[in-house]
Order: C-alpha cells, then structure tokens, then sequence
C-alpha cells in the first residue's frame, strides 16, 4: 500500500512497512454499523451482505436503510448519503439502535449528513475514504477541511483509508468496487466469515459475468488485507448457534411470501414508494406459483382488479401506500357493502399528500380505519416484524373469507425495507386458500342470508348454478335488491357491523411486556415494536415500573384494554405520527391534535392516554423512547 | 382458446341444457318509459339467448347511472359497482376467470368522463370482454348535467346557457388508442342493427366496445329524434366481416362499404360530419387478449409448497 | 422419422394443453381434499384445521375455538358418499400421475382406431366422472344404492359441452393399413383435438372426409401445421403421414368459402391400386377428387355468408357451399360398419 506523497501519515492507520499493530479486542452484545456513500455507490449492497452474513453467522440483526429522495442526486453532497445501518447482536435484534459505533464513509458529506442527524455515537469509529483531504479540486479539499472541522466537535476516531487508490490495484473503475472494499474492512473488524460472503457475492451476480464476480472477490480481500495489516483494533459481538433454521429478508420480500404461501393469486398494484418493491419481487417469481401481478392504470383501478377477481372467487390482494390508499377508498366501500372478501396491503410512508416517500410514519392508521365515507366497518391488522408480515398474509386472507370482510394490514417504510433474520416458516398447505365451491346453489338461497345475530353469510360466486344476483354498492337487502327504506339501509348497516364485533370477540387480550401493573404503560402498534420493547426493558433495568402493550389488531381493538389500561397509573402511546406538543403555543388539553392511535384509544376507552410521537422519518431509537419513559412516569413516583 | 387449468368441478355447468328468453329475464326494469335502455336491455337477452350463455356463466358489469342498472334486470350473475369504475372490475373477473362470459354496460358519464383513464388502458389491455357504452349525452341519473358527449350548446342543469365544450368523440376517442380490436355504433331504435351488432360484438374475439346512441326522453328528447324520424341522415356501414343486416337495406338508403380491417378509413368514418354511422368501424381479431398473455398454469398445492420451500431456501441463513 | 419421434413431437407441440389438464386434474383434486377434509372432521379436528388456516400470527391472539363456530357445518355425508369421493380422488390422483401417457395410444396392428381412440378418451372422461360425483355429494344430491360408488370410464358421447372443450389433444400410434378415420367424426366436437402418427403406408388421403366448416384437418409429413391446430380453438384432427400421402390443412379460421380454408401442399398423382384402409383404389381416387374440388375456387362470385361458428360444426352440414355439401353427402355416405 502507498499513501499519497502529500496526504499526512492517517492517525491510526499504520503503514505497510510497520509492523501489524497491536490489536485491542473489544468484546460486546451487540453493535451498530453504517455503511454510507454517494447514491450509486453500493453502499447498500455491502450493508446487505454485511447484514447476511451475520445472520447466517447466527447473529442477531436489524437493518434500515438510508435512502435519498432522488435517484441521481448531486454526489458529495449530504443529500446524496445512501447506505444503511446494520445494528448486529448476540441475541435477537428487534430495532436499529440508537446511534451507529462504526462507520464507513465514502466522503466526508455523506458522513456529515448522518453527523446532523444526530446518527453516530460520540466516540464512534469512522473509516473515511481519504482521497478528498488531497484532492486537485481546490473546493473538495475546503469541503473536506470544514466538514473536518465540525466534525471535530465529536470526540469521533478518525481511521483514513485510501480506498479509491487501493481499489485502483484491481479495477478501472473504483467508484463501483469500493463497497466490496468496504465490505472487506468491515469482514476484518468483525471476524465475518469470508467464504460465506464470497458465497453471498456469487448470489448476487448469479446472472452476471464471471468476471464480475472475480473483481467483487478481489476487491473484498484487498479491503480485508488492508485492514488485517493497519487496524489496531477488532470487535467481537458473538453469535448464538441458532436452535432453528431461520431466513432472512426484508419486510415487503416477507409480505410476498406471505400472500404466495396464504394461497393468492393475484396481486393488483400501481407502482407507490415504499409498497413497490414488494411487486418486484412477486412479479419475479408469483407466475411460477400460478399467480399474477397486474399493473394497472392507477389505484383506483388496481383495487377494482382485485375486488373483480374476489368477486370472482380468486383471492386477491391490493398492495400500496398512503396516497394510494386515499385513491382506493371507494372500492375499500364497495367491498365493505358487497361483503366481498378482500386484503388491502398499506405500506405506510410519511404523510400527508406526497409526503416523505421513502421514509417511515404510521400516519395512515385514522385513515385505514375511517377513511370511507358512510359506515364500512373493517378489520385492520398491523404486522410488527418481518415475520408478521409473512405471517399476516395468511391470517388477514382467511379472516376476510371468513366474515366476507376488507382487511387492511398496515406495514411501513421500516418493515418494508429493514431486514431481520427469523425462524424459517413451516409453510402449510391448510395455509393455502381453499377453491370455492361452484357447485349449485341450494333453491332459495338469498345471496345476503345474514345470521341474523353475526351478521354472518355464504358467498355465492358467479358460475354457481342457481345462484345468480347482482352485487350492489347501493344500500340493499337479504337478496341484494336496492331498498332506500330505513328498515333496509339499518338492517345491512347492523348486519356489516356486527360481524366486527363478533370477530371482536374471538381476539384474546393482548399480552403485557413487563409487569401487569405500574406506574406507566406503553401502548403501541407495527413497526416500533423492538424499539418500544427495548426502551421499557431499559428503563425497568433503571427501576421504572413501566410496562408496554403492543397490538396487532386496531379494528376491531384487541379486547381487554381497558382493564390492563386501570392497573397502571398513566398510559401513553408511543407513535410515529404527528401530535401536537402540549406545551407549544395555542395548545391546550382541549384543542391539542395528538397521536392516532392514542385518539383512538381515548375514544373507545374513555381513559385519559397521553401520548408522545415523533415523525422524524426515520424509525424511532429506543434511547429517544427511554427519555420519553423518564419524562413521564408520573412524578409522584419518580419524586 | 385457453390452454390454462382450472378445477373440473368449476369448469361450467354439468348439463346441456337449453336457455330460453325468459331465462334471462329479471326484475322488471325500472327505466322511464321511451328510454333507449330498454331495448337495448332485450337485444342483450336475445344475445345470451342465441348464443345460448349459461346464465351462471355470465357476469353483467356496470358503474353507477340510469345505464348501469342494467345488470339488475339481467337473470345472470351482476355487478352494480361505482361511478366510472366498471372496467378494472371486469378486467378482474376476466383476469381469473376466463371461463365466464363478461359485459359491461356504462353511461356516457361513466365511461368518457369519470371512468376515462380506465377506458383507455382497458383498450390497451383488450381482454375479451364486451363494452356497451349507452350514450344518451347526459347525465341522466343525476338529472341532467352536461356530459363529455353532450352537443355543444344543449342546455343542462349545471350548464344552463347551453354545454360550453364541443363534445368529445367516443369513436374517433377508442379508434385513436392503440390496440383496440373492435369498435362498433348502432342505436337502440334500429333494433335490428342493435341486435347484430351486439352479436357480432360478442363473437370478436378481444375487447368489443359498441357505443349505442341511447334516446334518454326525459332529458335528451330531441338528440336523436332527427335520426329516428329521418332515415335519410343514417349511413350504414356495410361489410361481410362487420354487420350486415339485409331488412334494413330498404330503409336506410345511404350505405358505404366499409372494411373494418382498414383502420384508417375507419378513423375518417368517425369524424363529425353531419352523418350518423352505424356499423362496425373497426375489427382486429388478431390482437393479443389480455388474460390469454397473462395465463398462468395452476399449481397444485404440493407444487406450490414445494416451490415455497426453494424460495425459502434462498432466503435460509 | 420413426414414429416414436413423431409421437414425441406432437406431444412436444401439444404440450401447453397436456400440461394444463394435468394442472386441472391437481388443482380438482386438490378442492375434493380440502372438501373431504371438511366432510370427516370431528369438532376437534375443526378446530385443528382453523388453527392452521389461520396460521402462527392467530396463536394466542385469536380463540379458535371460536371461530371455528363460524364455519359451516356440512350436512353429513354419508359412509357411502364419503366412500365415493375417496374413490374419485384416487381417480384424479391416478390419472394426473399417468400424466402424458393418458394423452397417448397405439393401435396394436390390425387392431380399430375407432376402439382405441373412443376407449382412451372414456379413460380421461374417468376424471368427468369423478368430478360429477364431487358435485353430486356436494350439492347433496348423491343418492347411493348401497356403496360407494367408483368413477369408471366416461365415453365421450357422454362427455358434456363444457367437457369436451376441457379435455386435452390424444395422440394416437396407429398403422397405415388400419388408418380408418372416418368413424373419428363422432370425437371431433368441442375442443378435442386427434393426432394421428401414421406407420407405414397408408391411403393418400384418409382424412379428407373429415373435413367440414368447423374441423381443423391436417395431413403433415413433419409436424408442420400442427402449431395452427394447437392454436385452433375448436375441434382438429391431424395426421402425420409418410410422404408419399397427400399433405394439406383446412384451417377453419381461414374464410367462409371452402377454397378459403383449404390449402393443399401435396396431393400424390395417383393412387395405389390396391385396398389400404379398408378403401380401394377407386375410393382413394375419390378422396383425392374431393381434395382437388373443395381447394378450387368457384368461378365468378366471391359473396360471404357469415363466419363459421366452430362451436356448431354440426352447422356447417347446411352450409351453401357446394364445396361444403359435397363434403357433407361423403360424409353421410361413408360405411361406418368398422365403426364399433
Ligand atoms: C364518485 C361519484 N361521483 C358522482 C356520482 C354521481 N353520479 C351518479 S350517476 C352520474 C352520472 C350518470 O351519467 P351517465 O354515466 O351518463 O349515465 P346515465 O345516467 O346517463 O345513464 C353521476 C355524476 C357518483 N355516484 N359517484
Ligand atoms: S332519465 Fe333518461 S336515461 Fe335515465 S331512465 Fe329516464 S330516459 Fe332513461
Ligand atoms: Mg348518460
């Protein structure tokens, strides 16, 4: 290795003619990494793999991914940071951690972004691509010497790595072989298992050139050589065997095989950030399952495809995201009048309007359960892992056969791009939708036949001799014939909605995390999970008596909320949405806009819940979560 | 012609049984007496009847307006959705279920207005569906408001100094996008010509849209009344290959032969010149269909557990 | 080509709709499991079955025991119905394993194509069978005498419309010498297609008197046309003959007029002199007579009656064209004592 003549010795890293330095080993439970470069750089494919390799090496992991708003923005500039945060374990991983203890940066900017936001812990590690410090432009090396100099607030361990010039030795065109290089670095520090990568790298290029392969291989053992001869320093987090065979992927690769192994065979989508990569992939692989992914002309029309092929006895499934939603919430009322089963898949990103579209909220909790006109009573369902969004599929496909019903399952921008390892599913063939019977209809049969207590009744499908009706959005009778009168438009209103409650009544409590009674109670839902979960252990570690909720099913409400709620003295939820701050200007108690599901809460339970949520578009850090736990337990206690 | 899989205990009805008109029959229809739907709604039935379509095989799909309640009074299987939005339903039928027979019935607002978007890519998609868009220029169930096929001119309740716009063109609208296979026009007061239009429009294969001038009395009396009164403003399209219909030779004298294979006479045919055309403009049957491009076989539930399991296999740590 | 090979490259041909049958006959017996499954289930076992319908994500977080209540109960079967619809899976599951053997017979030499032909669609007509029993049960209209009862062989002139439009192509190994298709004529309907891979000599064209307005006829030496069979959506037949036989296609999408669909490739001079066939010479002669006038065009006039329907083949008995009635008389006239 060869330093620019010009470029000062870097602080740590010691030269090749030294001999290799003495090596601190730092042993610890977990550990936080990011990977950050130019949009374009591949910093997310060395996360990626980085992230796989740990899980297969039986770690704990939890990946986000750090995404810019455009597809090309200006390199060398903080907009442009793209990568991801690979927060690894000993034991399972449920969150991405609150500041990040090793970086690899491309570029001082993209770093400094992360810096802004507060991203990297005070003394965090960061191996820094240092071309720029010499670079011919005279703005870059000004560039670099003011980020260098805000940076310096931060007691940071700086380590320059001449990737560009070592990636040089193996290839034309480093700007696209430094993550492999980076990939290399981090594979040393962390003791990863180099030919479990290069397996993982030849995955990868499966379609590609051989040559391909060879130069990410070559690349990816010069960085690890490098940082064999400079490092002083290797971190150890180490890794459970596991007991069971488990997968990894990211939420919306979860939610696909979730809908294949539930027995769908039609996926009707319009391309929406962050739902879309979910139809990629099914669009890969769906036909060979004797499924299909329609594209259609905008979600209007997407959730008619799916209601028609539901109407049609197939099952089908709409995927999108808030805006997206907005549009189809006129079909989501069809198929609430015409009992047609039907699962409505919401990948949340930040709101309103065009809002945030790569970056997590769980804005559209109001709007998935209210958002139609008139009365359209639904269940809404809200995964809180990758493993719950494969699993969700399933259960949200039956539950809507079941009760003739639209479910609306609540995922978002974390889920569907985080990647967490978890035990493989024994997928089962009662988990596949059953074919309907076509058979002839008994004479007689009303095609609405309610129980007249649970609301309850058969489909008839068309082809089904006998059977022949029309389905109507207009207020309707037992046998489907329009009627304006009150006696029919309340009849269907009760019988729509009382199969809500009778499904209410098949859900068990849900469990508390913690002890059964305290001072403070958690209550959240989807994605935060991990996050909540770790703050509240934290903070009982410190002698709070706090305690959380999680829930999966928003509508109907998990039952026997309101008598965990009264064994606690506060309750609050924690959301990623936005409420007003009770202490800002103009607000009062009475006028104050707070978190969605917290209103939901206090209207179905009359308890006074106090909330606290962020929409920072990012995913909540359990630190930011414990600080919320600190500051309101209620003081009495804390006093 | 579907090479794909379904359940043999769902692939149509299991006797040869013969269907007579009143088997189609339904509720009585509700329409003002006079109103075009009316007849338009018998030469559907006289349709199902010829081609003898199991009344269980067959979906009659609409939006919402006087036109889209026509599946209620239709003995088959129906679907009385939302304004605009009767297409993307029927796609989804058709999508997976090819064995039954679809149509779909619009109004002039549903289909040219609010459903425009799906109207046009449905064109594209060309599934092999039957189209019926009944264009009485108006808004009918909500009482008169100006439609896109409105006259310039003619009065209505949100445009009372007369429709401010030229009306839009639903035939040179569908001739212009690319891949529609068959457009047709025929009035609901040459039953006759309906009827063969109707049939012919069910037997092409791929997406059959017939766009039928629909007399509304109630608030677009006089629309077609010229027409209906004076043959002599009626030209018939002609050819062995559109509808051909001998009785109505005598009547109506003016006749141009007209191939629809010849998509650029047929975009010529259609511009606004004072004649009202009735025939098949334009025919294609050798464009792709829709759910025959996306047929995929069936997977027995072991195969797709089998193939579940190498997914998961690829995703295994 | 040996004979196997041509048999291999029909079935190569056919191949999307052997598949998709074989795919059906799955998917059927996948629905006759899962509705037995439901029909012998104690309460427990109802419960078992929901628990795993709803899969892990319900574990604890829904009472299944509950919601168990919510799906029906069937009436009962009865043993005897139970019995049946344990027969017709076994049916459908024998059949989708034999897989494209089912869609291929030989003529044993001197043997009836006509036996063998009507014997190997009663076979695939097992699987109607079994459907219709499903049904039967299902809808509870199953009255047994006694037993359960077994889906046996299904002949096709008891095959419905909606049948014959499903069942896949058969491809049939036979002899020159005992190549008597006009007895084929009753199988040609609805969708079923017939491919004939011919052995040694055989009249020159024993499959002109099948041709009708709505029938796909095809006589090829390599396979060639057999794709516009394969995409022909009604009734075919087709034959792959040796060279010295006529070759030529009567495609019924081509037009109204017989000249239309009719094209002729080959046709030999003559004929041999000697019986093949069960026809003489002089019936040979006139086979080929009726090739050469169906493919001529009548002079003058080129008027078009509407198309031909290929779901009424029968229709086209009636057809105008002299071409067409000629075909018809042949066909009335034609012996068919060998027939079975
Ligand atoms: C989303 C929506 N917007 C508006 C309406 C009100 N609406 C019902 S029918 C109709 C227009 C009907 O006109 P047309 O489609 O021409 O049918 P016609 O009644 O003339 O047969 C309108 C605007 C509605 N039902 N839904
Ligand atoms: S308002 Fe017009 S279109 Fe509607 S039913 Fe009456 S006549 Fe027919
Ligand atoms: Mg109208």
């Amino acid at each position: 290795m060869t330093m620019a003549p010009s470029s000062p010795p870097p602080p740590t890293a010691a030269s090749s003619q030294q001999a290799r330095p003495e090596r601190t080993i730092l042993r610890v439970p977990e550990h936080t990494v990011e990977v950050v470069s130019d949009s374009g750089e591949g910093a997310q494919k060395c996360a990626q793999i980085f992230g796989r390799v740990s899980a297969k090496m039986g770690n704990g992991v939890w990946t986000v991914e750090i995404i810019p708003a455009e597809i090309q923005p200006p390199a060398r500039t903080p907009e442009s940071a793209s990568g991801n945060r690979i927060r690894i374990g000993t034991k399972p991983v449920t969150n991405w951690g609150d500041h990040a203890d090793v970086v690899v940066a491309f570029n001082e900017q993209v770093l400094l972004h992360r810096h802004r936001l507060g991203a990297l812990a005070e003394d965090a590690i960061i191996l820094i691509e240092d071309q720029w410090a010499t670079h011919d432009d005279p703005d870059i090396r000004k560039a670099w010497a003011d980020a260098m100099e805000e940076l310096g607030q931060r007691s940071y361990r700086f380590i320059h790595v001449p990737m560009e010039e070592q990636c040089l030795t193996v290839t034309d065109t480093p700007r696209r072989g430094k993550n492999m290089f980076a990939l290399g670095l981090l594979a040393w520090i962390y003791s990863r298992d180099l030919d479990k990568i290069r397996e993982l790298i030849a995955q990868e290029f499966r379609k590609k050139a051989q040559a391909l392969y060879d130069s990410n291989v070559a690349l990816l053992e010069l960085g690890h050589r490098w940082a064999e001869e400079h490092l002083d320093f290797r971190i150890q987090v180490p890794a459970i065997e596991a007991d069971r065979p488990r997968v990894v992927m990211n939420g919306n690769q979860a939610l696909a095989l979730g809908a294949i192994a539930a027995g769908m065979e039609l996926c009707a989508m319009y391309p929406i950030t962050p739902a879309t990569s979910a139809s990629h992939y099914l669009s890969d692989i769906f036909e060979r399952f004797g499924g299909l992914v329609h594209q259609a002309e905008d979600e209007i029309a997407a959730a008619g495809v799916a209601v028609g092929a539901s109407f049609a006895g197939k099952v089908a499934f709409a995927i999108t995201s808030g805006p997206g939603l907005a549009l189809k919430t006129e079909f989501i009322g069809l198929a609430v009048m015409t009992e047609i089963p039907l699962v409505v898949v919401d990948v949340q990103r930040g709101g309103p309007s065009t809002g945030l579209p790569t970056k997590v909220e769980q804005g559209d909790l109001l709007a998935a359960l209210f958002g139609q006109p008139g009365d359209a009573p639904h269940v809404v369902l809200a995964p809180a892992t990758m493993e719950e969004c494969f699993l969700s599929m399933t259960t949200a496909r039956r539950i809507a056969e079941a009760f003739r019903c639209v479910v609306i399952v609540l995922s978002d921008a974390n889920l569907a791009t985080g990647v967490q390892p978890f035990p493989r599913p024994e997928v089962n063939e009662q988990w596949l939708a059953q074919s309907p019977d076509l058979g002839p209809v008994r004479e007689g049969l009303r095609p609405y036949e309610w129980d007249p207590e649970r609301g309850l009744s058969r489909r008839v499908i068309p082809g089904q001799p006998g059977g022949m009706h029309t389905v109507t959005g207009l207020s309707h009778d037992e046998w489907s014939h329009v009627g304006y009168t009150p006696d029919v438009h309340e009849r269907g209103c009760v019988m729509r909605s009382r199969k809500l409650a009778v499904f209410q009544q098949m859900l068990r409590p849900p469990l508390v995390h913690g002890d059964d009674a305290g001072d403070l109670l958690i209550v959240g839902w989807g994605s935060t999970l991990g996050a909540i979960e770790e703050a509240v252990d934290r903070a009982r570690e410190e002698g709070v008596a706090v305690s959380s909720v999680h829930l999966r099913f928003l509508s109907p409400l998990e039952p026997g909320l309101k008598e965990i709620f009264r064994r606690f003295k506060k309750v609050m939820t924690v959301e990623i949405n936005y409420s007003d701050e009770p202490n800002d200007p103009y607000i009062t108690d009475e006028n104050r806009r707070r978190g969605q599901l917290c209103w939901l809460l206090r209207a179905q339970t009359l308890v006074d819940i106090e909330c606290w949520t962020r929409v920072p578009g990012e995913p909540l850090r359990p630190g930011q979560i414990l600080q919320a736990i600190r500051g309101h337990v209620p003081q009495e206690v804390t006093r | 012609m579907i090479d794909q899989a379904c359940s043999l205990l769902s692939c149509g009805p299991d006797e040869d049984r013969e269907w007579t008109m009143a088997d189609y029959e339904s509720a009585a229809a509700r329409w003002c007496p006079g109103c075009g739907d009316h007849a338009i709604l018998t030469a559907a039935q006289r349709l199902l009847e010829t081609e003898q379509l199991p009344p269980e095989q067959t979906v009659f799909i609409s939006g919402i307006g006087c036109a889209s309640r026509f599946p209620h009074y239709m003995n088959t299987y129906g679907f009385h959705g939302i304004h605009g939005r009767a297409l993307p339903v029927a796609i989804g039928v058709k999508l997976r279920r090819p064995d039954l027979h679809v149509f779909v019935v619009m109004g002039d607002g549903d289909c040219c207005s609010i459903g425009a978007a799906h109207w046009i890519h449905t064109l594209r998609y060309n599934p092999d569906i039957v189209a019926l868009l009944l264009d009485n220029g108006v808004y009918g169930l909500t009482k008169n408001q100006t439609s896109p096929t409105s006259p310039k001119g003619k009065a209505s309740n949100t445009q009372p100094r007369g429709a401010l716009l030229p009306a839009l063109n639903p035939l040179s609208a569908t001739l212009g996008v690319t891949n529609a296979s068959f457009v047709a026009q025929t009035g609901d007061w040459v039953p006759a010509h309906l009827y063969a239009t109707l049939l012919a429009a069910y037997r092409h294969r791929g997406f059959a849209f017939v766009r039928i001038l629909q007399r509304c009395p109630q608030y677009t009396t006089d629309l077609f009344e010229g027409a209906v009164r004076d043959p002599g403003l009626i030209e018939l399209l002609v050819h062995p290959d559109g509808v051909a219909v001998s009785e109505l030779e005598r009547l109506y004298k003016n006749q141009v032969r007209h191939d629809p294979a010849d998509l650029d006479a047929a975009r010529r045919l259609a511009e606004p010149d004072g004649k009202i055309r009735l025939g098949v403009f334009y025919r294609n049957d050798a464009l792709p269909v829709y759910e025959e491009t996306r047929a995929v076989p069936t997977r027995s539930h072991a195969e797709k557990l089998a193939l579940l399991n190498t997914e998961l296999d690829r995703h295994a740590v | 080509m040996p004979s196997e090979d041509r048999a291999g490259l029909a079935l190569d041909v056919f191949k999307k709709p052997i598949g998709a049958f074989r795919a059906t006959l799955a998917a059927t017996a996948d629905e006759v499991r899962g509705y037995l499954a439901t029909r012998q289930s104690s309460w427990e076992g109802k419960v078992a079955r929901v628990s795993a319908e709803l899969g892990p994500l319900a574990i604890g977080r829904i009472d299944v025991e509950r919601f168990a209540t919510l799906v029906e109960d069937q009436p009962d079967a009865s043993p005897a119905a139970l019995e049946t619809l344990g027969g017709a899976l076994a049916a459908l599951g024998d059949l989708a394993g034999r897989s494209e053997q089912l869609c291929v017979v030989e003529v044993p030499a001197g043997g009836s194509l006509y036996e063998v032909v009507g014997r190997a669609l009663a076979e695939i007509g097992r699987a109607f069978s079994a459907a219709r029993l499903v049904s039967e049960v299902r809808a509870g209209r199953f009255e047994p005498a006694g037993g359960g009862v077994a889906a046996g062989p299904l002949p096709f002139s008891r095959w419905t419309k909606a049948e014959r439009r499903l069942a896949p192509p058969l491809v049939v190994r036979v002899q020159g010498r005992d190549l008597r298709a006009a007895g084929l004529a009753e199988f040609l309907d609805g969708r079923q297609r017939l491919v004939l891979v011919v052995e040694g000599e055989c009249a020159p064209a024993p499959l002109g008197r099948l041709i009708t307005p709505g029938i796909f006829v095809l006589q090829s030496a390599d396979g060639s046309g057999l794709d516009r069979l394969l995409a022909w959506d009604g009734p075919g037949i087709a034959a792959l003959v040796p060279d010295s036989a006529a070759r030529f296609a009567h495609d019924p999408s081509g037009g109204a007029a017989a000249w239309e669909r009719l094209r002729i490739e080959f046709l030999p001079d003559r004929a041999a002199r000697r019986a093949i066939g069960g026809l003489s010479g002089a019936q040979q002669m006139e086979e080929l007579e009726l090739l050469r006038s169906l493919a001529t065009r009548p002079a003058g006039g080129e008027t078009r009656p509407a198309g031909p329907e290929p779901a009424d083949a029968a229709a086209g008995l009636t057809a105008a064209d002299p071409a067409d009635k000629l075909a018809a008389w042949l066909l009335s006239r034609v012996d068919l004592s060998d027939a079975g």
